[in-house]
């Protein structure tokens, strides 16, 4: 059984910017949100364009600083961290999977997924991140550059390199966004089966419905504010 | 740290991302130590070239026999000793006598150089690196011909009777002065008190001779400095020959300012290719934070990367550099006399520190600028902003500067270095609004890929502005030194014209004038370039001076029109008819008149020939001291003496295949006195060679920096470019049409760039000329005509080579991996 504790906490959060062509008309990315997600939990952020979901995400990890109210991570605040204390949070709490990959490349498949371990100081890198490869299906394929992977491809070393994080929650902005659809099936299906493994609490913003169904939790953005959650 | 450092830096090699950096150090830290090595062993040869004209490397020129306290103290030192007595003497051969300027020399002379002698007069001769022994005379042509004489004959000198061994053909250190103008005779020194020839009051000059470690030497010279006493004075190689100092003098300005100039390139490659990498380098920063590697630590990771990177760019340029500079020298050793034993770690710590001092201040700000980049960036996937840092270029500037100082010693040179680019890079940016009006203009008169060109341009202006400034700037610094050895070498070619006369006749009368020019041609010797210089003796008695300098006697000239080689640099120069003797006018070399304070419109007396004379200072001349031709501190308006007891000198060419028609001539005329410098002119030439081959190498080191920022610059952008090369392609564009793109805008960088370039280099060119290397400022129209369009052909096809890729790489991949 998953243990329900409050992990992510968002309490009146707002963010605003000033609009650059118009003065006084401040542009708000996001208005008054507020919201629980217990550890364990698998919660699927959905939205039209413009809704502000990778704003928010990337407030929830620590990446970016509201304008207004509190983000608590675990039962830590956000907002009273500096960059240095958020990094610190980040690299034992939290794991991403972009919409883009984001693997560097001038770093093999494998090296993309000792980073994270390495970063962390771990010892046995090269070991875990193998076991990880295999993992995901891409045992042959270490010594490859990401230019030499096809979409599909890289978005599973881009999943294995966050499991090999084994950080207790993972933020997966638009995952399937730059896949087809055959392929995006199958790396839900590995993602999903990768989190049912390690019970890791799983936030991920997408467009896809077929993919915020299989979340327990939905939250729904429109302009910037949360309409009322709706649970699975 | 250190470790994931080492190892990301290792990942980043092998992905490629670091190697345009690598190259650049690398070039910066080659070229820097290879210059600087290579400049150090000119100079060291040229300071033996001098050593040879002094034939030791350090000389002291006494009217007294040498301190034999001195002479132990050199010897503790373990320094080589000399021992030189020059007096003069009558010298008997069978019926004939003449008076002779005798050198007695010690066993060990010359320490530096070598002896030429032969059997005959005039004849073609080999070297020697021992003087006369015991009982043994080395008369020269002069005196051999003037005594009828011959090989094994005796002559006697006062009461020694010597036997002929050798012919004096030339020696490491003959005198150029009017007292080498008697003939000349070697005798050993244990001789000389056996001749009787020197008895008390006789005027001898004595020279110690001194060779060894420089350090040692120094010592030496520092003790015994305030022991001298009047009329002992030392000198050093480089004070050996005053034209040789010339040309040296320049020779060494040039390769310093080469040196600048390659720190400088290098400096601007190492900024572009810095650049370039930290904005490639965003996105790594931004998913490290992500990871949750901290700010400080970013910096820390950095740092050790930047500083791994120096580290193994010195370990592999050094010995690169070493390699670079023996092919040099192998290319000038027919030359350069080198000296494989020494090894200098000036030049290692110079290339080493610039190394780490370009990486320092071109490299490091914008790395450690990247630990601002937001995290959030890679959510987004957004580039990186391309907008320079005023701060780091403030940093990078201030290092340029630090640098060429460093390398350079001389504030002129980096003054005039600066003042280029700041000039420069002004114009650059005043003239890239116009140049897009201009584009705009153009367009609707030119194809589709002319349009497109230029709209680049347009879209791109303040991208494009700073792109033109780099191509400007190094296209500014080569045109520089392109120009700046086309004159250096033009100005010492004059030195190695065929007709650069090489003898001098002194002591002629008016009435032997005509005879000589008749006695010349009977022999077929030519006569035209024969100019004839009254001579007077004389000493300024008013104001006076108690130097040395001041108290020594002149000799003095007088003619109406303005000797070949000389210009006025103030005052006026007298009008072409005689002035009376009571307005006499007097015009004096400008370095003498500084050195002794004199000033223009000063009344200057002379005792000349016991009559007191009054002058007025008129005007005060630069002379070209490397002409070869007579000349004179002081030049008057009027004659000093009248035409029949005035006595001339002259200068003419005698080709090698007339030398032997000097024996008869002397014969003829035997009072003239001949001063024959072939061997000084000869070594003249040899250094102009040698120097003129050492610059053209190292002008081809400093194209490779220039190239070097060129191609830096062009993959500064290539990225952009790749982008907006898919984009045009995915909308139809043929690679055709996009390679005409590229080509019209490359070819109008280089086209507004080569302009300023070139009016920039002119500029900087006329200052280094006036300033640096002391010559009149000129206009090379050509490259006012020329520099657009090498500018236009230079960039046009490197922008094109080096954007293949653009055109080639396929359109979807580079899409999605933007």
């Amino acid at each position: 059984m998953p243990d329900f504790t409050p992990f992510l906490c968002a309490k009146n959060v707002s963010q605003i910017i000033a609009n650059p062509t118009q003065q006084g008309h401040d542009l708000h990315i996001l208005q008054d949100i507020n919201f629980t997600i217990e550890m364990g939990q698998s919660v699927a952020i959905v939205g039209a364009s413009g809704s502000g979901k990778t704003t928010l995400l990337g407030m929830m990890a620590g990446l970016d600083s509201p304008s207004h109210g509190q983000l608590f991570l675990a039962q830590q605040d956000l907002t009273q961290l500096n960059e240095e204390g958020r990094a610190e949070l980040r690299k034992h709490q939290v794991a991403f999977i972009f919409q883009n990959f984001q693997l560097l490349p001038s770093l093999t498949a494998l090296e993309n997924i000792m980073l994270p371990l390495e970063v962390k100081g771990s010892n046995g890198a090269f070991a875990v991140a193998q076991k990880y490869l295999q993992h995901v299906g891409l045992g042959e394929r270490g010594g490859h550059y990401p230019n030499q992977l096809s979409g599909g491809e890289q978005q599973r070393v881009a999943i294995a390199r966050a499991f090999a994080a084994q950080a207790p929650i993972l933020f997966a902005d638009e995952p399937t966004g730059n896949l087809d659809t055959e392929t995006g099936r199958h790396i839900i299906e590995l993602l999903f089966e990768l989190n049912q493994q390690h019970q890791t609490t799983l936030v991920l913003v997408t467009h896809d419905l077929a993919l915020a169904q299989r979340c327990q939790r939905r939250l729904s953005l429109t302009a910037g504010k949360l309409a009322e959650p709706t649970d699975a | 740290m250190l470790k994931l450092a080492s190892r990301l830096a290792w990942r980043d090699w092998r992905g490629g991302e670091l190697s345009l950096l690598f190259a650049a150090l690398l070039l910066a830290i080659t070229s820097v130590t290879s210059i600087s090595l290579f400049t150090h062993q000119v100079k060291q040869s040229m300071v033996a070239e001098g050593a040879d004209l002094i034939a030791a490397d350090l000389r002291l020129n006494s009217n007294q026999a040498v301190n034999s306290a001195w002479q132990q103290q050199a010897q503790q030192l373990g320094l080589q000793q000399a021992h030189v007595s020059e007096f003069q003497a009558m010298v008997f051969a069978q019926q004939e006598l003449q008076l002779a300027g005798i050198k007695a020399v010690s066993s060990l002379y010359p320490l530096k150089g070598e002896l030429s002698v032969g059997t005959q007069a005039f004849g073609l001769g080999q070297t020697s690196n021992k003087g006369p022994r015991e009982g043994e005379i080395w008369p020269d042509s002069r005196l051999l011909a003037s005594l009828s004489a011959q090989l094994n004959d005796t002559i006697d000198v006062g009461e020694l009777s010597l036997t002929v061994t050798q012919v004096l053909l030339a020696e490491p250190d003959q005198a150029n002065g009017f007292a080498s103008f008697a003939p000349r005779a070697l005798i050993h020194i244990n001789d000389l008190a056996a001749t009787q020839a020197l008895q008390t009051g006789s005027r001898v000059s004595h020279r110690w001779l001194l060779a060894g470690d420089a350090g040692q030497l120094n010592q030496l010279r520092k003790q015994i400095t305030p022991q001298l006493q009047a009329g002992q004075k030392w000198q050093t190689p480089t004070d050996g020959n005053a034209n040789m100092a010339a040309t040296l003098d320049k020779a060494e300005q040039f390769l310093l300012l080469a040196g600048s100039l390659a720190v400088v390139l290098a400096g601007v490659a190492l900024s572009l290719s810095a650049r370039r990498y930290s904005l490639r380098q965003a996105k790594h920063v931004a998913l490290l934070k992500c990871l949750g590697l901290k700010p400080k630590q970013l910096r820390l990771l950095y740092l050790s990367q930047m500083l791994l990177l120096a580290t193994c760019a010195t370990l592999v340029s050094l010995p690169f550099a070493w390699g670079l500079y023996q092919g040099l020298l192998t290319l000038v050793s027919e030359y350069i006399q080198t000296d494989a034993t020494s090894l200098p770690m000036a030049p290692f710590i110079l290339g080493a520190g610039t190394g780490f001092l370009c990486l320092l201040a071109f490299v490091l700000p914008p790395m450690l600028g990247l630990a601002k980049v937001a995290p959030a960036q890679v959510l987004r996937n957004s580039g990186s902003r391309s907008k320079a840092n005023p701060s780091h270029l403030a940093i990078g500037f201030a290092a340029i500067i630090a640098l060429v100082y460093w390398h350079s010693q001389s504030l002129l040179i980096s003054a005039a270095l600066i003042a280029g680019m700041a000039v420069i890079l002004t114009l650059l940016w005043l003239l890239a609004g116009s140049l897009i009006k201009l584009g705009d203009k153009l367009r609707p008169y030119l194809g589709q890929g002319g349009k497109l060109g230029l709209a680049n341009l347009s879209r791109r202006r303040h991208q494009n502005s700073l792109q033109v400034a780099i191509f400007g700037l190094a296209l500014m610094l080569l045109f520089s030194l392109v120009s700046v050895r086309s004159f250096l070498i033009d100005d010492w070619q004059q030195q190695l014209k065929q007709d650069t006369p090489n003898l001098f006749l002194f002591n002629i009368y008016q009435e032997q004038r005509s005879a000589l020019l008749d006695s010349m041609a009977k022999q077929n010797l030519a006569t035209d370039a024969l100019t004839f210089f009254p001579i007077a003796r004389a000493r300024l008695i008013e104001p006076k001076f108690d130097t040395p300098r001041g108290d020594r006697e002149l000799n003095l000239t007088w003619t109406q029109t303005l000797p070949k080689g000389n210009r006025i640099s103030a005052g006026r120069w007298w009008a072409p008819t005689p002035t009376p003797l009571d307005a006499l006018e007097v015009s004096i070399e400008v370095d003498y008149a500084q050195r002794m304070g004199l000033s223009l419109g000063q009344k200057l007396t002379f005792n000349v020939a016991g009559i007191e004379q009054q002058a007025t200072l008129t005007s005060l001349r630069e002379v070209d001291w490397g002409s070869m031709q007579p000349n004179f501190f002081f030049i008057f308006s009027a004659p000093l003496a009248d035409a029949g007891s005035a006595s001339y000198m002259a200068s003419v060419y005698i080709a090698p295949k007339d030398r032997n028609k000097l024996g008869p001539l002397l014969r003829q005329q035997p009072t003239i006195s001949m001063l024959d410098v072939d061997q000084i002119l000869q070594q003249v030439q040899k250094v102009v060679g040698q120097l003129s081959l050492a610059v053209e190498s190292i002008l081809v080191m400093v194209l490779g920096a220039g190239v070097l920022v060129l191609i830096a610059s062009i993959q500064a952008s290539i990225d952009e470019r790749r982008h907006e090369s898919a984009i045009l392609r995915t909308l139809g564009a043929s690679k055709s049409l996009i390679r005409r793109i590229i080509l019209v805008e490359y070819a109008s960088l280089g086209w507004v760039a080569g302009l300023i370039a070139g009016l920039s280099a002119e500029a900087l060119v006329a200052l280094l000329q006036y300033q640096v290397f002391n010559m009149p400022a000129q206009l090379h129209w050509p490259l006012w005509l020329l520099s657009p369009f090498i500018g236009m052909l230079l960039i046009g096809s490197f922008g094109w080579w080096f954007n293949r890729s653009v055109v080639t790489a396929p359109p979807l991949r580079t899409l999605s991996k933007a």
